[in-house]
């Protein structure tokens, strides 16, 4: 039968584990807790040995969640969810990975940068003597101002709503690629742990 | 330590195949799929083997319901779906090739 201490230290471990899955859905958290909590409660059943050969042959809390989190949340992410979802999944790994902090970052700058695109493009009929590219002696910008830089002259007309199509969906695409790539290198190194 | 990062490869190829081939000889649960898989050695562990039913029951291969068990702990049984059957006919298939071209060589 489970003790009341066997009962605390898998009540401990469950919690810690619950915790560490914050980046799932709230029903599939649930469901890994209880399942967990099933498979613990059977081997401290079978005796205080067999519970502490279980919870270390689970891992800590910490390195299951990760388990879950990295190989089955991520590997539904990269097949089916939208960018969205995988920039904040990749975003949210970005403080325990380089790589997820260093991608999550540069594909949402790209995005950004997509954004911005888009806005000339849709700013230019609107407003057309306040968007523009300037070529200066020494100087090049592109984008909507208030006030056109003084003595330099504006090179793309009307051609600027194709160029800033163009340009945003080189952007859009490239992010939704580096998002990909990156979510697909985190998946290989979430690879389950097997028995030693 | 070499031969142990070599036998763990092995032993990561061969887990979900191990799992399936459990699952195959009727509906279990984890701590049975696990006495099952390592009837026979250390096969398929604990912490590898219930992220690997949420990744199959994912994907379709396999499908559970929870129901009491004794002493009103409840399990999660799992078994296999169609897909999940001829997911395992496949592999098995690969598996016997694989296995008569290494016993050739070795």
């Amino acid at each position: 039968m489970t003790t009341r201490e066997n009962e605390q230290e898998i009540d401990a471990y469950i919690r810690r584990l619950l915790w560490a899955l914050q980046a799932l859905p709230h029903d599939e958290r649930l469901g890994i807790a209880s399942e967990i909590h099933s498979h613990l409660s059977d081997c401290a059943a079978r005796g205080d040995a067999d519970l502490d050969r279980a919870m270390g042959k689970l891992g800590s809390p910490d390195a299951l969640a990760r388990s879950y989190v990295e190989e089955y949340e991520l590997a539904g992410a990269v097949n089916r969810s939208s960018p969205a979802t995988l920039l904040l999944n990749i975003l949210n790994r970005g403080t325990r990975s380089v790589l997820a902090f260093f991608g999550g970052l540069a594909a949402l700058s790209l995005y950004l940068v997509a954004g911005s695109f888009a806005l000339i493009a849709v700013a230019k009929p609107i407003v057309p003597a306040k968007v523009g590219a300037w070529k200066g002696a020494h100087e090049f910008s592109m984008g909507i101002t208030d006030a056109p830089p003084g003595e330099v002259h504006e090179i793309l007309g009307y051609w600027i709503i194709p160029v800033s199509i163009v340009l945003g969906a080189i952007s859009f695409v490239a992010a939704g690629k580096l998002l990909r790539l990156v979510g697909r290198r985190l998946l290989a190194r979430g690879k389950p742990r097997i028995a030693p | 330590m070499e031969l142990n990062s070599w036998q763990s490869q092995l032993r990561k190829g061969a887990t979900e195949l191990a799992v399936l081939s459990v699952l195959g000889s009727g509906e279990a649960y984890g701590l049975e799929i696990l006495d099952r898989a390592n009837k026979a050695g250390e096969m398929v562990s604990d912490g590898a083997l219930y992220p690997l039913l949420t990744r199959l029951e994912k994907a379709g291969k396999i499908a559970s319901r929870w129901e009491a068990g004794e002493g009103g702990n409840p399990r999660k049984y799992y078994r296999l779906t169609e897909e999940g059957e001829a997911l395992l006919g496949e592999m098995r298939q690969l598996w016997r090739g694989f296995r008569a071209m290494m016993d050739i060589l070795v």
